[in-house]
């Protein structure tokens, strides 16, 4: 059987994806949590894994190119040599009806028929000003059709905009009527605030940005034919920007650091994965293992565990570790509590829950302040190595890299085995250098002999 | 040489001083010309001195009620003089709290009588006939309006007067005819039938407050009326004769046709306003009138001559103080920097302190309809206010107009205590274009008579909890 990759909705202000980069190949067998490709939203570029299993058959949509949300990317079949030339036909014609039906002058029209009823009540929600609970779109992302400027998008965009978007009540209910995003609107009220008479003169600059027609020419690559247009944009500190700037601040400047990087291989703990996703419920994630170890190794060395207070070294018997989560404002650490308590399913569980929240912007404090030691993993962006500044009071944060394959030679014969670099930056007046590498080698130990877990 | 000025504002009522102030804050170099009191009328014959009689009528009221609230007060009585004269001392305080900011502030204030001589020179005329020349970048004209007199109805300034003789009287009519019932008519009935005068209020246009909503105007003409006052609407004055200096006979031609004859101790004519333009030296100056002699002025105040603003009720839209200091610090700084709005005269509330009051912003039902605007009504009445009843004031309601398709706020109309103040918030929303929702969602704190803002607010949804 075939089964038709469509490109996902990862952001729930995407219209459109371009694949950045197709990380297997057709004919290559893949499964639950493969990474497929790399897919460049409108915020960001964002690895999309597979939740199906099977043979990659056809790309339909290759390096560079660009297309609309539910527009098939490729084909996946359930055996290597099946023939899919009919599915594929079939899948692409669908793709046409859809892109067909997003042109058509109806948008209302359109959405309404394919709109299922959970989505409905969700844009209902939406328009009561619930946008900002909406949950990351990837799980919604083949069930909707093509989001258009409908009734829930202006209201949206205002709080996935980079900085508040000031706008009175009316001028919010106008422009989400008239499907006109309030980021394109010049206020003319005092600090720029849109009111409605802004909104009613009003003229999009692109011939009409909100026709699916116009998102198109504009989002052909062009190169080499335009002349350069230099343009510097202010954008103004937001709130959280600006916390973030003074804590990162004042740590760096206040806390003597120093950083310790250990390489580990990461075969056996992949190995572990593998099987534990295995049992029906579970999708476990390296992070969330590499969470797990931490906090053991953190059991093995608990001086790392300690917060500084100046006249006081507090040393924590709690292992509650915090995990930087990337949202559109800027960085948010929530904190996974007693972890070394916790069973990885229960893990698991809450960092995505956490996640979600902190992404919805719905985190409770007690669920972002406080935390005895901090996780950074930007693994998935392919990162070879990097360092970390410490959260404050805390004494020490671990950046944790992407996963390399790297040659190695074994009685003769040239082997490859996986690995992972993780650096930790220490404060070195709570953590000194042969404490720091105790505590690296102990997690090193954890990771490549993941068995431990179980003890 | 003249002495010279970036701005000099004509007239220090409650537009030119605050345009004078707010000169000076914003780096320019401003004087003022008074010719008689400083901060106008407003302050010394309008908005201040009359607030301050009909505190007394208040208090009187509320005293005779007294056993309402399980109190007794016995032997209370009017002293006539002694209220006029508190209203006075609170129009000089006022006076001379103005005359301190021009200090503190560094405006140079003339004491005399202002003509435009040409674009740039203002010429002030003293008591004594002394003459000065001032160089000015910029003139602001605000001198205000006086009362419109009628040749049917000759001022005497004794018998038959005008707001700014009533608010120097001395001693009480018995009976008095008041012509006209807009804010100044209808205050003045109020205060005056408090005291123990048979008032008679004469109105030519069918409601009482003429500009406010139908709904609520009705509403206090039957209050006013339960009062003791006799209200005829759609109604004129003629024969107006002084028989003698306690007596004149007037008739008042009813809306059936029907002559009435009244005689009264005194007629107290409010038959609305007429600008302060005249011996200006506008028409030399070239700047242009409209045909009821307002000043013409674009939409940052400016005459038809660069250079030369009009601010307050010479300039027309609402004769009301607060429209004359926002129209001033509108003025000054398209001086400085050439303002991106003028004024939305939509967004000017109107306040009128008889009790109960009236306190109104934005549209009226009326006016939407003349719009043709949908529109969504919400009301609460003050009956049904925890807090109306505790305090023993539960006549009158709020009402709130919104947009029938986005909810927003076109007009708000409240009748009752307190009603003037209630009506802040609501400026407030319809400034920031909010919807039902915002008013409606504002947590408001219990118990106030402003819980009734927001009932109503939920009301135009059908969703008061208290309805």
């Amino acid at each position: 059987m075939a089964t038709p990759l469509l490109m996902p909705s990862l952001s729930p202000t995407m219209e459109e994806g371009t694949i950045a980069k197709w990380m297997v190949k057709e004919g290559d067998a893949i499964k639950t949590g493969t990474l497929l490709c790399s897919i460049e939203t409108d915020k960001t570029t964002v690895d999309y894994e597979s939740l199906e299993e099977g043979f990659l058959r056809k790309i339909v949509l290759g390096d560079g190119k660009t297309a609309k949300v539910n527009q098939l990317i490729a084909l996946i079949t359930d055996d290597a040599n099946e023939d899919f030339n009919e599915a594929l036909k079939s899948e692409q014609e669908k793709s046409a009806a859809l892109d067909a039906k997003a042109a058509t002058p109806s948008p209302a029209k359109a959405e309404g028929s394919d709109t299922s009823q959970a989505d409905k009540a969700k844009e209902n929600a939406k328009e009561k000003g619930a946008a900002r609970s909406a949950p990351p779109a990837r799980q919604l992302s083949n069930s909707r059709p093509s989001p258009k400027p409908n009734q829930s998008q202006a209201i949206q965009s205002t709080n996935e905009h980079s900085g508040r978007i000031f706008a009175s009540p009316l001028a919010k209910k106008m422009a989400n009527d008239q499907g006109i995003h309030l980021d394109q609107i010049q206020g003319s009220g005092p600090s720029g605030r849109i009111t409605s008479s802004d909104v009613q003169s009003y003229t999009p600059s692109v011939p009409n940005a909100a026709s699916p027609a116009a998102k198109k020419a504009e989002s052909k690559p062009v190169y080499g034919s335009l002349a350069p247009v230099y343009e510097t944009q202010d954008i103004q500190v937001s709130q959280m920007r600006r916390v973030i700037g003074k804590r990162l601040l004042d740590s760096w400047q206040g806390a003597p650091c120093f950083f310790v990087t250990m390489k580990m291989q990461v075969d056996a703990l992949q190995e572990l994965r593998k099987s534990l996703n295995q049992h029906a419920g579970y999708k476990i994630s390296l992070n969330d293992l590499v969470i797990k170890c931490t906090a053991l190794a953190l059991r093995q060395i608990p001086q790392v565990n300690s917060t500084y207070h100046g006249d006081s070294i507090r040393q924590h018997s709690n292992i509650d570790i915090c995990v930087a989560v990337a949202i559109d404002s800027g960085l948010i650490t929530p904190i996974v509590t007693d972890v070394d308590l916790k069973g990885l399913g229960q893990i698991s569980v809450e960092v995505k829950d956490l996640a979600a929240k902190a992404k919805a912007g719905t985190l409770a404090p007690e669920q972002y302040q406080g935390g005895t030691f901090t996780i950074s993993n930007l693994g998935m962006f392919g990162v070879s190595e990097f360092t970390a500044i410490i959260n404050p009071p805390q004494s020490a944060i671990l950046a944790v890299a992407g996963i390399e394959s790297e040659l190695y030679k074994q009685d003769d014969q040239i082997k490859e085995k996986q690995v992972m670099n993780c650096t930790i930056t220490c404060d070195h007046r709570v953590i000194d250098g042969a404490l720091a590498a105790r505590f690296m080698s102990a997690l090193k130990n954890i990771i490549e002999n993941p068995s431990a877990l179980l003890l | 040489m003249n002495p010279s000025f970036d701005v000099v504002v004509i007239g220090s009522g409650p537009g030119g001083y605050v345009a004078a102030i707010r000169a000076m804050q914003r780096g320019l170099k401003a004087a003022i010309v008074e010719r008689s009191e400083l901060g106008g009328v407003c302050l010394n014959w309008g908005c201040i001195p009359t607030k301050a009689l009909l505190k007394s009528a208040e208090m009187y009221t509320d005293l005779q009620e007294a056993e309402k609230y399980g109190l007794k007060a016995e032997g209370v009585s009017v002293d006539f003089a002694k209220v006029i004269q508190r209203s006075r001392e609170v129009a000089k305080q006022n006076s001379a709290g103005v005359q301190f900011l021009m200090k503190k502030n560094k405006v140079q204030v003339f004491s005399g009588t202002g003509k435009i001589l040409a674009k740039g020179l203002v010429e002030v005329s003293d008591t004594e006939g002394k003459k000065q020349t001032l160089s000015a970048k910029n003139i602001i004209i605000a001198t205000g309006a006086s009362a419109r007199q009628f040749p049917q109805y000759p001022i005497d300034g004794k018998n038959i007067i005008t707001y700014r003789h009533a608010l120097a009287l001395e001693n009480q009519a018995k009976s008095m005819l008041i012509i006209g019932a807009g804010a100044i008519g209808v205050e003045f009935a109020y205060f005056f039938n408090s005291l123990g005068t048979k008032v008679h209020l004469v109105e030519m246009l069918p409601q009482v407050l003429p500009v406010e909503d139908s709904e609520i105007s009705d509403l206090l003409r039957k209050s006013l009326q339960k009062q003791g006052i006799d209200i005829s609407l759609e109604a004129t004055v003629s024969n107006v004769t002084v028989v003698n200096d306690s007596k004149i006979s007037a008739t008042v031609i009813l809306k059936s046709g029907e002559a009435k004859n009244l005689e009264v101790d005194r007629i107290l004519v409010a038959v609305g306003m007429v600008p302060n333009t005249q011996n200006l030296g506008l028409e030399a100056a070239g700047v242009k009138l409209d045909a009821r002699g307002f000043v013409q002025v674009n939409e940052f105040l400016e005459s038809s001559v660069k250079g030369i603003y009009a601010i307050g009720d010479c300039a027309g839209h609402q004769l009301l103080a607060h429209k004359a200091s926002s129209e001033g610090e509108v003025a000054v700084s398209h001086m400085v920097d050439k303002a991106k709005h003028g004024l939305n005269y939509n967004q000017v509330p109107g306040c009128t302190y008889c009790q109960p009051q009236v306190a109104s912003v934005g549209l009226t039902e009326r006016a939407c309809k003349e719009k043709k605007i949908a529109y969504k009504v919400g009301r609460f009445p003050f009956s049904a206010s925890g807090k109306a009843r505790a305090i023993g004031h539960t006549e009158g309601l709020v009402k709130l107009i919104f947009g029938e398709k986005y909810g927003e706020l076109l007009g708000a109309h409240i009748l009752g205590s307190e009603a003037t103040e209630l009506l802040a918030e609501l400026g407030l929303a319809l400034k920031l274009e909010s919807t039902w929702e915002e008013i409606a969602e504002c947590i408001h704190a219990h118990p106030t008579l402003s819980e009734a803002v927001m009932e109503a607010a939920w009301d135009s949804q059908a969703l008061s909890p208290h309805l």
